[in-house]
C-alpha cells in the first residue's frame, strides 16, 4: 500500500488489486462515522460502447435503473440487512458514474465484507425490476416542472446536438419500458468489473486491517481481463439557433441562462488538475458572487438570490453556465453579453483571494467523512492529483487563468429564457 | 470535548473545545421574544447587515474579504421556537495549524463580525433607505419563486391551510399581509433592540485558544447589560385547536405529478416524555427508508417515489408528503390513514422501535461529531431548553421511550387538513 500525505494530518493509502480494483483508504481516527463508497465508471452518458471488438447501445436510464435495482438480490434486499445493523446504504447516478455508498457507527467491518459479497455476484428478479419501473416513472415526472431544470436542459440541447450531454439521468417513459432484465445483465456484465471501479473507504479503523478484509472478500476473486470501452464520441456541433425565448403564461417568475462552450483544445498542453483549476477560477473570477460582473448585474437589478452559475469540465468536453431569475431577462443576458466582450485583466489581489478562498474550501471538507469522501471520488474522477492539490492551487498564475479568454467568442455563446411576459 | 461557559462584559460566551475539527466557528446568538408584527423585520435585519456594511459596502467587497479569509463561511440564522426568536450570525475559518501563511483568522473573525452587526451604515440614525427598499424588493421576488416553485408552493399552501387559526405560528418569511408595515423605521427599532435588549450569547467551536478569544471580547466588544429573555414567558407554545372535521382542499394547476400532505395536529409539552415519544414515533411512521409508509406506499404498492413525514414540535403538526399520479391519490390516502390507525392500535414490532432508536441515536451523534452540526445543536438546546446540549442526556431520553409511549403519543394524533395539489388531468377534469 502507498502511503500519502493530503494535508499535515491527513494522509491516504492507494493500492491496485490483481483484479483491476483501485482502492483508497481514508483513515479518519477521530470521528465516529466511517463511510464506503463504490465508484463505478458507468453513468448516464454511456449509451453506446464497445466491448470485446464489439459494438453495443443501451436504453437512456440504464445506468439510473441498475442503481435503483442493485441492491435487491435473488429475493433478498441488502437495504433491510444494512438497516438491520444500523448501517444507512444508498446510490446514485451521474453522467459519468455509478456510486454505492453505505455508512454506519458499528459493525463496519462485516458490513463492509457483506458490502462487497454483494458486488461480487448480483441477480435481480423479474419483479424487482417491474416495481422500480414504475418507481423509476414517478422520479422523472418529479423534475419536469422545476423552472430551472427546464431551461439549463433546453440551454444544453441548444448548445450540444449530443444527446449524452444532455438527456435526463434516468432516462425517459419511453427508454425506461425499454429496460429489461437482458439490457441490465449485459450492463453488469460488461461495466460492473473490478477494473471499472474505484473504492474509496473513509474510516476510524486501521487501514491494513481495511485492506486485508478487501483482499480476502468474494469481490476480490473477480478477474477481470477485458476492458471496457465505452463508445464516447460526442457531437459537439451546436444548433443554429443561438437565443431562444420562450412564453409561457403560467409562470410566475422568469428565468435566464446563458452558457459558454469552452474550447479544451486550448488547454492541450496543459496538466489535467492545472487545466480544470485555471477554467474554474477564470470563470469564479468574472462571474462568482466575488465578481465585479455579479455586483454589476445586482446593482441593476437583473439578477436576484437564485443567481447560479456552474462550471462543467468533462474529458470530452466543457462548459459554463449562468443564470438567475430576473425580472428582466432579456436585458439580463444582453447585459451578460455586454461584459463578456469587455472583461477586465484579472486583478492579482482578487486573484489571491480567490485561491485562498479554494485552499480554504479545500481544508474544509475534512470536517467530515461523508464531505471527504465524497470529494476525494469525484477528484479521482477528474484525474486531478489529489497528493498535490493545494500545491497547485497555490502554484496557478493569473496568466494560467487567462488562456480561458480565448473561448468567449459569439459563436459560443447560447442563452435560453423563459418569461411569463 | 470541553464546554465551559464565562460572562464577559455582559455576554455569556460558551466555549466548546474539541480539537479533532481544522475550522473554528464563532457566533453571535440574539435571542429575543416572537413578535409576530416584527416577524418580516427580524428576518430582513441580517441581509441588511451584509449588504450595509460601511468596510465593505458592496456585495463583491463583503464576499471578497471572505474569500481573502481563506474563504470564511459567513451565514445568518433566524431560529424561531416556541415563544422564542433567534438572530444567529456565525463565521466559519480555518485553523490557523493548518496554513502556511503566519495569519491568525481568530481576530480578524471576531473583528469582522462586530463590523457586521454594530457598524452598519445608517443615515440620520435610521438604516439606510436604500437598504430597507432593498429588502421589500427581494421579500417580493421570494413570493414569486415560492409560487413558481411546486413543491414549496404546495408546503406553504398546506401550512397556511392547517394553521389558518393561528396564522402566528405559521413563521414563514415573508408574512406578505404584513410587508406594507415594514419601512426604515421599523426596521431600525427592530435592530436596535436586538442590539440593545435582546438576550446576547457567543458561541466559539474548534481548537482554539480561549485567553485569546476573552482578550479579544474584552477588548472589542461593548459591554452590555444581562437580560434574561429566555425566562420571561413559557417557552411551549401547545395550543393547538384540535377540529373534529378535516379538512380536504384541492388545488389543480399545471403539473406534472400531484403533491400531497396530509397534517396531524397533536399537542404536547416540550421535552416531555410525548414529546420524545412523538418525534420517535415519526420516525417509525415516516422518518427513513424503513418507515412504515416507505415500506408499504413505495416499496409494497409502488405509488411514490418518495414519501416521508416530519414532526414539528413548534406548529403542533406531524405531516405526511408524498407526490404521485392523480389516479393514485385516493388510493395512497386511504393507506396512510389505515396505516396511522394500525399504529394507533400499538401495531408496530419491537424490531421497528430497536431500529428507530438505533437511527436516531445515530443522527445525534453524526452530527455532534461535525462542527456546523455541533453549533446547531448547541444553539437549539440553548434555546429550546436554556441549557447545554447532552448527547448522552439526549441519548438516554430516546433509549426510555416504551411502547406504551409511543402508542399514547399515537393517539393524539388528529387528523386536520388533506391538502392536494393536483395535476391537471382526465382523472380530476
Amino acid at each position: 500500500m502507498i502511503k500519502n500525505k493530503l494535508l499535515t494530518d491527513e494522509f491516504i493509502y492507494y493500492e491496485k488489486l490483481e483484479n483491476g480494483l483501485e482502492v483508497y483508504i481514508h483513515p479518519k481516527k477521530e470521528h465516529i462515522d466511517n463511510y464506503c463508497a463504490l465508484q463505478v465508471n458507468f453513468g448516464g452518458q454511456d449509451l453506446e460502447y464497445n466491448f470485446n471488438a464489439l459494438n453495443y447501445s443501451l436504453p437512456a436510464g440504464t445506468a439510473h435503473f441498475l442503481e435503483h435495482v442493485y441492491f435487491e438480490s435473488d429475493g433478498q434486499n441488502l437495504s433491510d440487512e444494512f438497516a438491520d445493523k444500523n448501517a444507512d446504504i444508498n446510490a446514485y447516478t451521474t453522467r459519468e458514474v455509478t456510486k454505492y455508498y453505505f455508512n454506519s457507527q458499528e459493525n463496519f467491518v462485516p458490513l463492509l465484507k457483506r458490502f462487497l459479497e454483494h458486488f461480487s455476484k448480483v441477480n435481480i428478479s423479474e419483479e424487482t425490476i417491474k416495481k422500480e419501473r414504475n418507481i423509476i416513472k414517478k422520479e422523472i415526472l418529479m423534475y419536469e416542472d422545476n423552472l430551472y431544470n427546464q431551461v439549463n436542459d433546453e440551454l444544453l440541447k441548444q448548445m450540444y446536438l449530443d444527446e449524452k450531454v444532455w438527456i435526463d439521468l434516468a432516462g425517459t417513459i419511453d427508454s425506461v419500458n425499454k429496460i429489461n432484465s437482458y439490457v441490465l445483465k449485459q450492463a453488469i456484465e460488461h461495466f460492473y468489473r473490478p477494473n471499472n471501479m474505484i473504492l474509496i473507504v473513509t474510516s476510524n479503523y486501521d487501514p491494513e486491517l481495511i485492506l486485508d478484509v478487501i483482499k480476502a472478500s468474494n469481490f476480490n476473486q473477480n478477474k477481470s481481463i477485458s476492458l471496457i470501452k465505452p463508445n464516447l464520441i460526442f457531437n459537439l456541433g451546436t444548433k443554429t439557433t443561438h437565443d431562444i425565448v420562450k412564453l409561457n403564461k403560467n409562470q410566475k417568475v422568469s428565468y435566464a441562462m446563458l452558457g459558454i462552450k469552452i474550447d479544451l483544445g486550448l488547454f492541450d498542453k496543459v496538466d489535467e488538475s492545472l487545466k480544470r483549476l485555471a477554467i474554474i477560477l477564470f470563470f469564479e473570477y468574472h462571474f462568482s458572487e466575488s465578481s465585479k460582473n455579479y455586483e454589476i448585474l445586482d446593482k441593476e437589478k437583473l439578477i436576484n438570490y437564485m443567481y447560479n452559475t456552474n462550471v462543467k469540465i468533462t474529458e470530452h468536453y466543457a462548459y459554463f453556465t449562468v443564470g438567475s431569475e430576473s425580472n428582466n431577462p432579456k436585458k439580463l443576458i444582453k447585459r451578460i453579453k455586454e461584459l463578456l466582450r469587455k472583461l477586465e485583466p484579472i486583478e492579482e489581489d482578487i486573484f489571491l483571494a480567490h485561491k485562498h478562498s479554494r485552499i480554504g474550501n479545500f481544508i474544509g471538507y475534512f470536517e467530515n467523512v461523508y464531505k471527504i469522501n465524497y470529494i476525494l471520488s469525484d477528484l479521482i474522477l477528474k484525474n486531478i492529483n489529489i497528493y498535490d492539490y493545494l500545491a497547485v492551487i497555490s502554484s496557478i498564475k493569473s496568466t494560467d487563468i487567462e488562456i480561458t479568454k480565448q473561448t468567449i467568442k459569439s459563436q459560443n455563446i447560447l442563452s435560453v429564457i423563459y418569461t411569463d411576459k | 470535548m470541553d464546554y465551559y461557559s464565562k460572562t464577559i462584559n455582559g455576554i455569556e460566551v460558551n466555549y466548546l473545545k474539541i480539537n479533532k475539527h481544522k475550522h473554528i466557528i464563532v457566533a453571535y446568538n440574539f435571542i429575543s421574544l416572537y413578535d409576530y408584527q416584527t416577524f418580516n423585520e427580524r428576518n430582513m435585519i441580517p441581509n441588511i447587515l451584509e449588504n450595509n456594511m460601511r468596510k465593505y459596502p458592496t456585495k463583491d467587497k463583503f464576499n471578497l474579504h471572505l474569500d481573502m479569509l481563506y474563504g470564511a463561511i459567513f451565514k445568518a440564522d433566524i431560529y424561531s421556537r416556541g415563544n422564542l426568536l433567534a438572530n444567529n450570525f456565525y463565521l466559519k475559518f480555518v485553523n490557523k495549524k493548518y496554513l502556511r501563511d503566519q495569519i491568525n483568522l481568530t481576530k480578524d473573525a471576531f473583528m469582522f463580525l462586530n463590523e457586521l452587526i454594530y457598524n452598519p451604515k445608517t443615515y440620520n440614525n435610521y438604516l439606510t433607505q436604500k437598504s430597507v427598499n432593498d429588502q421589500l424588493y427581494e421579500a417580493k421576488d421570494i413570493l414569486k419563486t415560492f409560487n413558481q416553485d411546486k413543491p414549496t408552493h404546495a408546503y406553504i399552501n398546506f401550512k397556511k391551510a392547517i394553521l389558518n387559526d393561528n396564522k402566528k405560528r405559521l413563521k414563514i418569511y415573508p408574512v406578505e399581509q404584513k410587508l406594507k408595515d415594514v419601512n426604515k423605521i421599523t426596521i431600525t427599532k427592530s435592530y436596535f433592540d436586538m442590539l440593545n435588549n435582546d438576550q446576547m450569547k457567543i458561541f466559539v467551536i474548534g481548537d482554539f485558544d480561549s485567553e485569546e478569544i476573552d482578550n479579544i471580547i474584552k477588548s472589542n466588544l461593548r459591554p452590555r447589560k444581562i437580560t434574561q429573555i429566555q425566562t420571561l414567558k413559557n417557552f411551549n407554545n401547545n395550543n393547538n385547536k384540535i377540529n373534529s372535521n378535516v379538512k380536504d382542499i384541492k388545488e389543480v394547476d399545471e403539473l406534472s405529478i400531484s403533491r400531497l400532505y396530509l397534517g396531524y395536529k397533536v399537542n404536547v409539552n416540550f421535552n416531555s416524555r410525548l414529546y420524545f415519544a412523538l418525534n420517535l414515533l415519526n420516525i417509525i411512521i415516516g422518518g427513513y427508508s424503513k418507515s412504515k409508509l416507505f415500506s408499504v406506499i413505495r416499496e409494497e404498492l409502488n405509488l411514490v417515489y418518495f414519501i416521508y413525514s416530519s414532526y414539528n414540535h413548534d406548529t403542533g403538526i406531524l405531516y405526511i408528503n408524498f407526490e404521485c399520479e392523480p389516479v393514485d391519490e385516493n388510493k395512497a390516502i386511504d393507506q396512510i390513514k389505515s396505516i396511522i390507525d394500525a399504529v394507533k392500535h400499538g401495531e408496530f414490532s419491537d424490531l421497528e422501535i430497536i431500529r428507530a432508536k438505533d437511527y436516531l441515536i445515530k443522527q445525534f451523534k453524526s452530527r455532534a461529531d461535525s462542527l456546523s452540526g455541533l453549533l446547531n445543536l448547541s444553539i437549539l438546546a440553548d434555546i429550546e431548553e436554556n441549557q447545554r446540549f447532552d448527547l448522552d442526556k439526549t441519548i438516554n431520553d430516546y433509549k426510555n421511550i416504551t411502547k406504551a409511549d409511543l402508542v399514547e403519543a399515537s393517539l393524539l394524533l388528529s387528523l386536520d387538513t388533506i391538502y392536494r395539489y393536483t395535476k391537471k388531468d382526465d382523472y380530476n377534469d
